[in-house]
């Protein structure tokens, strides 16, 4: 009962890892913005979210007999944000690839997803503490 | 991911392009010095930058944290000959070897630097202020 009470609380922790990593990721690639031959990187983990939430509620799934069997689903609990590296372009003569206005824009936009998540377990501790106070 | 890397990620940057700055400085103030004994010019100098990474990341092919100047190095381009015959470094033909800084490539470079350190400050701020609102959780 009270693990119920709390799994929003988890998965909304997830939420706020996979933001701060992202702000990592987002801050070094400005600080390699002069380096040259530096290739960007991003965090991908809402969609790898989205696609194990859907698969354990009763997506597609494949049998296992053996707990080394891969489900082809991932369960909710082992998603974790990905680190990818966007080797395919060059932005500049020097083989460097950071868009500085992009890397900007998504600095803002995680910032401001990352207040929200943290107003929502705020919120999610509220009402725990209303239901146990009565 | 350390608790506070991010910070460290900025703060390498901020030292990278300070010092990118206070190089161009030297070459803008050196634009016209000459060795006074050997009458050599002054060369100008360039940061060259380069991803700070861990070992273990290189082994793994991680993802860098960071930026680090991995040298200063000269640039080798050709001095600037003026027409001086009265100078005691003159040649046979009266020129004068000058530094080989172009004031304004100089000011270019420093403008760039400017804005790529205040881009990390901004940055840094993003993550000061996403570190504080973590604190604000309150049960």
């Amino acid at each position: 009962m009270l693990n119920d009470a709390f799994g929003g609380i988890d998965l909304l922790q997830k939420g706020l890892d996979a933001a701060w990593t992202r702000n990592s990721v987002i801050t070094n690639n400005i600080a390699n913005v002069d380096t040259p031959g530096f290739k960007s990187s991003k965090v991908e983990f809402e969609s790898s979210l989205k696609q194990a939430m859907e698969a354990e509620s009763g997506g597609f799934r494949a049998k296992t007999t053996r707990p080394e069997h891969y489900d082809f689903s991932g369960s909710v609990e082992k998603v974790k944000p990905a680190i990818v590296s966007n080797n395919d372009t060059s932005y500049r003569a020097d083989g460097n690839n950071v868009d500085i206005d992009y890397e900007s824009v998504e600095l803002a936009r995680n910032t401001y997803w990352y207040y929200a998540l943290i107003e929502q377990i705020s919120s999610e501790f509220a009402k725990l503490k209303t239901a146990i106070n009565g | 991911m350390g608790f506070l890397s991010s910070i460290d990620i900025s703060g390498s940057a901020l030292t990278a392009q300070r010092l990118r700055m206070d190089v161009i400085s030297a070459n803008i103030a050196n634009a016209e010095t000459v060795d006074p004994v050997t009458g050599e010019p002054y060369r100008r100098r360039v940061v060259e930058l380069s991803e700070r990474k861990s070992f273990s990341a290189e082994l793994n092919q991680a993802m860098s944290a960071g930026v680090k100047v991995s040298r200063i190095v000269e640039d080798a381009s050709d001095f600037e000959l003026i027409y001086d015959p009265d100078s005691p470094f003159a040649d046979a033909n009266g020129y004068v070897r000058m530094p080989n800084v172009d004031e304004v490539e100089e000011l270019i470079d420093l403008i760039s630097a400017t804005r790529s350190y205040e881009a990390n400050v901004t940055a840094l701020n993003a993550t000061k202020s996403m570190a504080l609102k973590a604190l604000e959780i309150r049960g």
